[in-house]
């Protein structure tokens, strides 16, 4: 197998987690893909640069995050338009029980800051170290440290979860077993 | 005096409420914080396992596929 056959390889398999990661920055999944393909295509066109042996997923999240920002300094209003059209409202208040609808959840996550949504999503849901996601957003481990605290209490606070008001886990989640914390 | 003893015994009672409640409090307050976190985590969890579950779009193989043909020969 060649070099270029095995860095496609690798691509490959981290294709799902590249197109979740995305979309955790840019709600329209048409967008997220979008900045999926230009990721691709600038790893491929980078290829010689990326140092054999060395964390991919890190390399390929960091040209994505980067990729996302230019472009929302590029074009503010426009990714905000595009992404405002597919916000939609909370359905619903959290149950008695503390638990949340998914779909509320998601709502709720896509009202946090660009910075937060990343976070979150790298550090709570892609199993990335918090040394990975300091990798590749460029910052200080405490700085992410941190950011993540502020990010869930924010997240919290749309959910409508103060620190009073949970003691249930989501039912959609209850069969989601051996969890990490965020 | 029996009287006085009563009102040290509702006075420790008191003093035990209140420590008692506190505790309950401080006790309850990191319950909360805690199970919170892991609501968000068990969420955010299932709102990527959606993406990542879904199969990769042909167009990602496409492009991959396209750049390893205009590569050929130029790699060994």
């Amino acid at each position: 197998m060649s070099n270029l056959a095995a860095f496609k390889a690798d691509l490959i398999e981290l294709l799902p987690s590249l197109r979740a990661f995305a979309r955790s920055l840019a709600h329209n999944p048409a967008l997220a893909d979008d900045l999926v393909q230009d990721t691709l295509v600038k790893a491929l066109a980078n290829v010689e640069r990326f140092e054999p042996g060395t964390n991919l997923r890190a390399w390929l999240f960091t040209i994505l995050r980067n990729h996302y920002y230019s472009q929302l300094r590029k074009s503010k209003r426009e990714v905000e338009d595009a992404d405002g059209k597919f916000a939609a409202r909370m359905s619903s208040r959290p149950e008695q029980d503390g638990s949340v609808d998914l779909e509320d959840f998601k709502v709720a996550f896509q009202q946090l800051a660009p910075d937060h949504r990343e976070v979150l999503t790298l550090v709570g849901a892609s199993g990335c170290s918090y040394e990975e996601a300091a990798q590749i957003c460029g910052c200080a481990v405490g700085t992410i440290k941190s950011r993540v605290n502020r990010a869930r209490k924010k997240l919290a606070d749309l959910l409508g979860l103060d620190e009073e008001d949970a003691s249930a886990v989501p039912s959609e989640a209850r069969r989601i077993e051996d969890i990490a914390s965020v | 005096m029996r009287g006085r003893r009563m009102n040290d015994v509702k006075d420790d009672d008191d003093m035990d409420a209140v420590l008692n409640k506190n505790s309950d409090d401080a006790a309850r307050r990191k319950g909360k914080s805690a199970a919170n976190k892991s609501l968000i985590t068990r969420n955010l969890r299932l709102a990527y396992g959606e993406v990542t579950s879904e199969g990769v779009p042909d167009r990602f193989l496409d492009i991959l596929n396209r750049i390893d043909d205009d590569s050929e020969g130029k790699k060994s």
